[in-house]
């Protein structure tokens, strides 16, 4: 149940209020404003916004455009996570490294609950960053697979609507599928 | 579908699920369970598998053991085929081996042979344990065209035989059937030949699907020159290795030879070849690799004889599949109708089989043949007549009933036959038994009507019998032909039958 604030330190470089950003980064490369749903401002660099290909093709669009770009579909919560991710990759872009940039992923994955990479997966289709959605389907992929059918109808909020009966003949059906699953 | 995720980001985590958790996924909810069994997400799921960059290919390895085991595990491709996993062979062998037809997307295609002949085929998906047992329509001959592969337009896994009946006494030169199962219908399709097959294979099941086509090997029927083993009989030992390098182009074919020492072992035999690799079994099963470049052989350290390699993909195939046999629908019969309801309707009989195997033609003349694969206790219940007291164990049975005389007839045949239709109003029975096998002891048919069959050259005796048991009288038999090296064709004279 991570959230942005138990991670100040990190967060705190990447997503600021735009009034405090202003002061500290006005030598550095340009800034773009996004909203979120929940109507929080984050400003980011221009190079990680253009990671977000929904973004991107905002300002092909209108390249001149300096307004705030709505984002309606995102909330700050998993978005903030989603920033943490980008900035890492773009520096991969200049330096390429497989072996790192895997390392990297999978550290990035780690530390992530349940629920914020449930969260953030709506959010990287949303902006169509396709390499955060690989890597956020492999993760939760990873975190099931092994696990009983009550933990992945847990994982995903899944209502059971079959009787015991049918769940009996379906376990039956593929009773070698059921045998050697993770204790929850 | 879920509280969290809308369908399609579902469907892209449970592309990246390993086959065992995917088929677990189908309990969780109704929803799930429709999502992952639609064909649509199955063929999703096979072409993302095939296309993912860190897709594993693998390599299906048969080995079987002195004691008729026969042993399944997926290889990785890597240098010393490290086993990957064991499969689970759900499947008796009966008299021999399985014979591999092919394998396509993890599907795999065995073929029941017993004395030379195809008595059923199977569709096997290994991962999900899925599997349909196939019984032909007509009665094959090892020795003929068979493919197995993967129609991607219709997202369907086909199986095509091409059975070339050879010149017969009995039957017009070219007499090829060809008929095509398909596993989205569940049933055989009969393909009309339009034009006369020129070829031959004297090839056990050689074939290879490649872009969507089926590749056999194959001998000009008029040309009695086939492909031929060269082998030196030298200390060393040479093959050749035919590679056409640009599909379809004929003038690309390229010679690649690999010469290596004997060693006094004997001549291996080529497997399969992967990469710069040929793959070859020694003497005693075991299998060891050739490399073309640096004309190397190394020891694999795998035993196992025979040996197969197919690329292998994880593939959903089959999920909705319910293991066992699948229905027979002959475009000569009657309808699927289960055997004892077809009697009862008709004649007033119970017939009991509890083999699954049966099947029933309409030969015309009234006469329906109904085939019971070894019936190992089937009853005629109202004439109290037990099948397997009249005939041995094992064995299938040809009953022959007349619908419009009630006559009834049996035929037994070691170890498989066949009613195959009718030509020119005559029931033709094909027999699967085993040549050398039969004595002349046990030619226990009398010959009443061999002059109606002029060039007939042959007479063998076929442990068969055919008694007219429904009026008590004694075993009466019009003739039959025989053919070498094909079918041997069993005739029977409706007429004659009709005149007891």
């Amino acid at each position: 149940m991570s959230s942005s604030a138990e991670n100040p330190t990190l967060t705190a470089e990447i997503t600021k209020p735009s009034t405090e950003i202003a002061t500290e980064t006005a030598q550095s490369a340009k800034k773009i404003t996004l909203k979120t749903s929940d109507d929080q401002i984050f400003e980011v660099e221009e190079s990680v916004a253009m990671e977000f290909a929904t973004v991107k093709s905002f300002f092909e669009d209108a390249p001149s455009s300096t307004d705030t770009v709505p984002l309606p579909n995102v909330p700050a919560k998993p978005f903030s996570q989603v920033i943490e991710f980008c900035k890492e990759q773009i520096k991969f872009k200049a330096n390429p490294d497989e072996t790192e940039k895997k390392r990297s992923n999978s550290e990035f994955v780690k530390e992530k609950t349940n629920e914020d990479l449930v969260e953030m997966i709506p959010v990287a289709n949303y902006l169509e960053i396709k390499d955060l959605l690989d890597v956020l389907n492999q993760a939760v992929a990873d975190r099931i697979q092994n696990r009983s059918v009550e933990y992945v109808r847990s994982f995903f909020g899944i209502d059971n609507d079959f009787t015991s009966e049918e769940e009996a003949l379906l376990r039956e059906e593929h009773a070698w599928a059921f045998e050697d699953v993770d204790e929850d | 579908m879920s509280d969290f995720l809308p369908e399609d980001l579902i469907q892209e985590i449970l592309f990246k699920l390993p086959i065992k958790s995917l088929v677990r996924c189908t309990s969780l909810s109704r929803t799930w369970n429709s999502l992952i069994k639609s064909p649509a997400f199955i063929s999703k799921h096979l072409q993302r598998t095939i296309s993912s960059t860190d897709h594993q290919s693998l390599f299906l390895l048969r080995l079987c053991s002195k004691e008729r085991e026969e042993q399944y595990s997926l290889r990785l491709d890597n240098q010393d085929f490290n086993e990957h996993m064991q499969l689970h062979f759900p499947f008796e062998s009966f008299e021999s081996y399985f014979h591999v037809i092919g394998s396509c997307n993890g599907l795999i295609c065995l073929a029941k042979v017993i004395r030379r002949f195809t008595v059923s085929f199977i569709f096997w998906n290994p991962l999900i344990q899925k599997y349909v047992n196939i019984e032909p329509r007509i009665l094959g001959h090892l020795y003929s065209f068979v493919g197995f592969g993967y129609d991607s337009r219709a997202n369907d896994y086909k199986l095509i035989r091409m059975v070339n009946f050879q010149k017969s006494k009995f039957l017009s030169e070219n007499f090829p059937k060809m008929e095509l199962y398909s596993l989205n219908e569940g049933s055989w399709r009969s393909i009309p030949q339009t034009a006369p097959l020129r070829y031959d294979t004297d090839q056990h099941f050689s074939s290879a699907f490649l872009n969507g086509v089926v590749h056999w090997i194959a001998n000009r029927a008029d040309q009695h020159e086939g492909i031929h083993n060269v082998a030196s009989f030298l200390s060393s030992v040479q093959f050749h290795i035919w590679v056409m390098k640009e599909y379809g182009v004929v003038e690309s074919w390229t010679q690649l030879v690999l010469t290596f020492g004997a060693q006094g072992e004997g001549i291996p035999r080529a497997l399969g070849i992967r990469k710069e690799e040929l793959l070859m079994e020694k003497k005693r099963g075991w299998i060891v690799s050739g490399d073309l470049e640096s004309q190397q052989v190394r020891d694999l350290r795998i035993w196992g004889e025979p040996f197969h390699t197919f690329t292998a993909s994880p593939s959903l195939s089959m999920l909705r599949t319910s293991n066992g046999v699948s229905r027979i629908i002959n475009t000569m019969s009657t309808g699927p109708l289960p055997l004892f309801v077809f009697l009862r309707r008709l004649m007033g009989l119970v017939v009991v089989f509890p083999s699954q195997l049966t099947q029933n033609s309409d030969l015309g003349k009234g006469w329906q043949a109904i085939l019971v694969h070894r019936p190992l206790a089937a009853w005629l219940v109202r004439l109290s007549v037990s099948v397997t007291e009249a005939f041995p164990e094992g064995c299938d049975t040809v009953i022959l009933v007349n619908l419009d005389t009630y006559m009834t007839v049996f035929v037994l045949s070691m170890p498989c036959c066949r009613a195959t239709g009718n030509l020119a109003g005559d029931i033709i029975i094909g027999l699967g038994a085993h040549l050398s096998e039969i004595s002349e002891e046990e030619n226990i048919l009398t010959m009443d009507s061999v002059e109606r069959v002029p060039d007939l050259e042959r007479l063998i005796g076929i442990e068969a019998a055919i008694s007219n048991r429904s009026r008590g009288g004694k075993a009466r038999v019009s003739e039959f032909g025989i053919q070498i090296e094909a079918h041997q064709f069993f005739i029977i004279r409706a007429e004659s039958i009709a005149r007891e």
